[in-house]
């Protein structure tokens, strides 16, 4: 698991305290936790690193700078995707002199590289079937899909960030697992015969 | 169990979302269908191999976060409360995310300008707006002709509804600082009990409280022409960057001193002015704005250098909102140097305190300074 997975909205509390009480390493903390991750979130909308780099940057420095007000924040993890995720959307409007709503149709998503096979225990074969299937699915889907995963998001927050409804997420997460399964089923011919035994 | 609700019930499980009731429903499928359990712990491995976040990217993310507390800084002015006049903006050149960031504060800010307009009691022929910011606050305005305005602790700022037409004026009781927007064919004059500062584009510094003794102009870049109200024509000064103009109310006549300057030139060329309550100096070059006793409270620090306690104490009351009173006339003359920040008055006077021995006592807005 990473870092920013272990944090639920609940525990970035006494993170956030310490910023509002201008704790610049408290806010170096927080910037190493999510930087990475908002970065590919702000890429996946933009599709251009470097303005996704400046976009985060801008939530970062605004976090800063009103850092008095952090603490009212409920759940500040769900604040800095939303947060990110309108930068970047008026950033789109910007560049395109009109107002871009969700485009979460057309988004480019990189799924982030697995462990090598060796530290895992299944082989480079059922890992490149599995990334085949999750790099095929929808766009939103896959997105969703990503952020659960990768960020450890949860389906609520998901929903939150993504203005999906909780149902919304759940039947885009059965999507994704339905055609990871699909992807494997072969494997389920090679499955070990002691199992049907024991039955 | 369909195949939707087993993919749910997985999913689930994954992201670590599965209640208890969910959880013994999947194992319970996955013992009556050991072919999914085979498929399932492919998957489970796979999932929880997740992201392996590298050290080396923290090392590279320094440097921008290092940008990122800079650039926070440059704009610490943000995060004083706008307030916006109800006319509406012409033009904001703001750029980049400075835009965003005004955008952004937009809703508080209708809401704070109109709270504001709406409590000011100036319901007259001459249409007149003004803003106000209490005893403790600061606030930030913008006028209808892009210029920014940022009010100290207990000033106040008017302007008229014609402000946009043909000339700029507003009239200051307070402090304030301006950011004005050039426009050479209408000048912009800030109207004070004593002075008036006539602008064309700049940013300057204007301190002008009733109760002190003096009102100030320190400009920091442009060019403003100051003239005292009962002697307009005899008393024109021009101030250029980084010279404060200081206005003694209680002269009759007037007094020029120009302290010592590093540009002795330019000082030199300065024309005799007759007018003897104006006195000119020139601040010390290379000390940042931010940090400079005339325009750091803007940036949200309250900065003193070498003041007597009674003359830090009114800057004191209006930055905390107290009342500040003195039992000893020796702790009254002492003299301190230093900056408050983010210190409530405790924690100020504390800091004081380690400086030089008196002892203070704080019973809701009143403070009393004594002897040890």
């Amino acid at each position: 698991m990473n870092a920013a997975a272990q944090y639920n909205g609940d525990s970035l509390l006494p993170l956030q305290e310490r910023i509002a009480c201008g704790d610049s390493a408290a806010f170096r903390q927080l910037f190493h936790l999510f930087y990475t991750r908002l970065s590919q979130f702000a890429t996946s909308i933009i599709k251009s690193e470097e303005i996704a780099g400046e976009v985060v940057d801008e939530v970062f420095v605004r976090l800063w700078t009103n850092r008095s007000t952090i603490g009212s924040i409920q759940n500040l993890r769900v604040y800095l995707y939303q947060a990110v995720k309108n930068e970047s959307l008026n950033y789109l409007s910007r560049k395109a002199h009109q107002h871009i709503y969700e485009p979460f149709d057309d988004i480019y998503i990189q799924l982030n590289d697995d462990l090598s096979p060796e530290r895992l225990m299944i082989t480079q074969e059922l890992i490149s079937k599995i990334r085949a299937a999750v790099d095929a699915l929808p766009p939103r889907c896959k997105m969703v899909f990503k952020l659960v995963r990768e960020d450890g998001l949860k389906y609520r927050e998901v929903a939150e960030i993504l203005n999906l409804s909780h149902k919304t997420v759940d039947a885009q997460m059965v999507i994704a697992i339905g055609r990871i399964r699909e992807a494997l089923k072969e494997e389920m011919h090679l499955f070990p015969r002691i199992f049907f035994q024991k039955k | 169990m369909s195949n939707q609700h087993f993919y749910s019930l997985f999913a689930k499980k994954l992201a670590g979302e599965a209640s208890p009731e969910e959880l013994s429903e999947l194992y319970a499928y996955l013992q009556a269908h050991p072919e999914e359990q085979y498929v399932q712990e492919i998957v489970t491995n796979w999932w929880e191999s997740g992201v392996a976040m590298s050290p080396e990217a923290e090392e590279s993310e320094d440097a921008r976060f290092e940008r990122i507390l800079h650039q926070s800084a440059i704009n610490q002015f943000q995060t004083e409360e706008i307030i916006q006049s109800q006319k509406p903006v012409h033009k904001m050149n703001f750029s980049g995310w400075k835009k965003w960031m005004a955008a952004a504060v937009v809703a508080g800010l209708l809401f704070i300008g109109a709270r504001y307009v709406f409590s000011s009691s100036v319901v007259t022929a001459d249409p007149e707006n003004e803003i106000v910011a209490k005893r403790g606050t600061k606030s930030r305005l913008l006028l209808p002709d892009g210029t920014q305005v940022w009010l100290n602790a207990e000033s106040r700022i008017t302007y008229a509804d014609f402000f946009n037409d043909s000339l700029r004026e507003v009239r200051l009781e307070g402090e304030a600082y301006f950011d004005v927007v050039k426009d050479a064919r209408r000048p912009f004059i800030v109207h004070t009990s004593g002075i008036r500062i006539r602008v064309l584009g700049t940013a300057f510094n204007v301190k002008s409280y009733p109760q002190d003794p003096t009102i100030e102009a320190t400009l920091v870049r442009g060019l403003i022409e100051v003239e005292k109200i009962n002697q307009p024509q005899s008393s024109r000064i021009m101030l250029k960057p980084n010279e404060k103009l200081v206005y003694n109310k209680n002269l009759d006549h007037v007094v020029k001193t120009t302290e010592p300057s590093l540009e002795k030139n330019n000082s030199v060329q300065q024309p005799e002015v007759k007018p003897e309550s104006i006195s000119i100096s020139t601040l010390a070059k290379g000390i940042a704005d931010s940090i400079r006793v005339e325009t750091s409270w803007v940036y949200g620090k309250l900065v003193f250098d070498g003041e007597t306690f009674r003359e830090l104490a009114p800057r004191m009351e209006r930055w905390f909102n107290v009342k500040i009173g003195f039992r000893n006339e020796k702790v009254a003359g002492y003299r301190f140097t230093g900056v408050f920040e983010h210190e409530n008055i405790e924690e100020a006077l504390q800091a004081l305190q380690l400086t030089a021995s008196f002892s203070s006592t704080v019973k809701g807005n009143e403070v009393w300074i004594d002897k040890k």
